[in-house]
């Protein structure tokens, strides 16, 4: 399992927690599987099967897309952070 | 059936009222409350944040008496604790 | 330095890596802090104590009653006052030996480019995209270094933003998030302790900055997480074709979505 970091505006699909985990080989198969629990959270996060302009996601705090993107492989106990930008101050 | 009237009231202190006069109710066994409010955005809004509560609040029926004021029937459950 | 300030700075005058230089070189800086609410009553508070010589605060809001749970620079009876006035006269009451000036002006896109020339640093403290986007702009093109920070709830972020040497602003968050994200009213909701740990990063960076020692937060963005007490310091990385500091500048205003503070004025 990997721990899924979720930001403040898309707590609504961990139930308000701050963490949840969700298995899968790939940054792709864990956000699928979380998809499967919480319909709608994909789309939130990929359009035409790229992360959304306004999203980033991290793997073990490095920024996908200077990785393999969607098809970054994640291992046990690997962390994955999904942020939009806040603007609160 | 209690009434919380909060015409004059912009958001988020629209939700702020709503939420401790719902809480207060909870606490003392449930009940209904009616809110009114003239402030457009707050029809939206507070059933969407009493939702994200997550307390088991429910929006029964919300009445637009005109362009800018509606009633806001909400069923409130009685709190465990 | 006088004997005043030797003394007032000499609990950091006698850090390892801080002294006489570094003080002269704060005294020396002029830094424009955007936004006098949640982040900028710390950061700004901070910049005094610390003894940044000239600080601008802008902020063309007035004081309600319920900023009081995080802007401690206001007090029960300054309700309807300008933030910026009130918190700079409040700031030069807590450190006289610097000067503070309240700017009482929106700052837009159009204005931006000219309002923040000539700082030493911007520590960003407002709270809606379209402010933070001119600013994150301005910065980049101005080549002045931008410390940012924001808060939503128990999450807290910051960054610190050195023009040609790291990711800006835009260089993560191309774009905000669109209307249709609309935050509720619950979203309005924060602790004054969270904000104010943003503002004191902030602070400290900036601070650390204009002394002339390394910063942790160049290429990182810390994300904060006060239900769990997690900070995660995330790589970002600069954008070739970023629109803000990439090899083109394109002027790319962003329109107020409904933010926080537009959940508080419009819905
Ligand atoms: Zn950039």
């Amino acid at each position: 399992m990997v721990t899924v970091r979720l930001a403040t505006p898309l707590r609504k699909f961990s139930d308000g927690k701050p963490e949840i985990t969700a298995s899968g080989r790939t940054v792709r198969e864990v956000l699928e599987n979380i998809e499967k629990e919480k319909p709608g959270f994909l789309e939130k996060v990929i359009e035409n099967g790229e992360i959304r302009q306004f999203i980033n996601i991290f793997h073990n705090n490095e920024d996908v897309r200077f990785k393999k993107g969607l098809d970054t492989e994640v291992q046990e106990d690997d962390v994955i952070s999904i942020l939009p930008a806040v603007s609160g101050g | 059936m209690e009434t919380l009237d909060l015409r004059g009231e912009k958001c988020p202190d629209t939700f702020v009222y709503t939420k401790i006069k719902a809480e207060e109710m909870g606490y003392a066994g449930g009940g209904e409350l009616k809110v009114i409010v003239d402030y457009p955005p707050a029809v939206e809004s507070i059933p969407r944040s009493l939702e994200e509560e997550g307390k088991g609040y429910r929006v029964r029926e919300i009445k637009k008496l005109d362009e800018r004021t509606y009633e806001i029937y909400i069923e409130v459950p009685k709190f465990e604790e | 330095m006088n004997l005043n300030e030797i003394k007032r700075y000499s609990r950091q005058l006698i850090l390892p890596d801080f002294g006489t230089k570094q003080q002269l070189r704060l005294k020396q800086a002029k830094v424009a802090v955007t936004g006098a609410g949640g982040l900028g009553c710390p950061a700004s508070t901070y910049l005094a104590l610390a003894g940044v010589g000239e600080i601008h605060l802008f902020d063309f809001d007035r004081v309600e009653l319920s900023n009081l749970n995080r802007q401690f620079l206001y007090t029960p009876g300054l309700e309807g006052r300008l933030k910026a006035e009130a918190a700079a006269e409040r700031l030069m009451e807590i450190n006289p030996e610097i000067r503070v000036e309240a700017v009482c002006e929106k700052i837009t896109y159009d204005n931006a480019f000219e309002l923040l020339k000539g700082y030493s640093a911007i520590v960003d403290g407002t709270d809606n995209f379209a402010v933070r986007y001119a600013v994150n702009d301005a910065a980049a093109v101005l080549k002045v270094p931008l410390f940012h920070g924001a808060a939503l709830m128990y999450e807290g972020r910051a960054m610190s933003i050195i023009p040609g040497e790291t990711a800006c602003f835009r260089c993560v968050f191309p774009e905000p998030p669109p209307a249709g994200m609309v935050p509720t009213c619950r979203e309005a909701g924060i602790l004054g302790s969270v904000v104010g740990m943003v503002g004191a990063i902030q602070a400290t960076e900036a601070i650390r900055y204009l002394a002339g020692l390394e910063i942790g937060l160049k290429n990182s963005l810390l994300i904060i997480n006060a239900e769990t007490m997690s900070f995660d310091k995330v790589k970002v990385q600069r954008r070739a074709d970023c629109t803000a500091c990439g090899e083109r500048f394109v002027p790319k205003p962003v329109e107020e979505v409904c933010t926080v503070e537009s959940v508080q004025e419009d819905g």
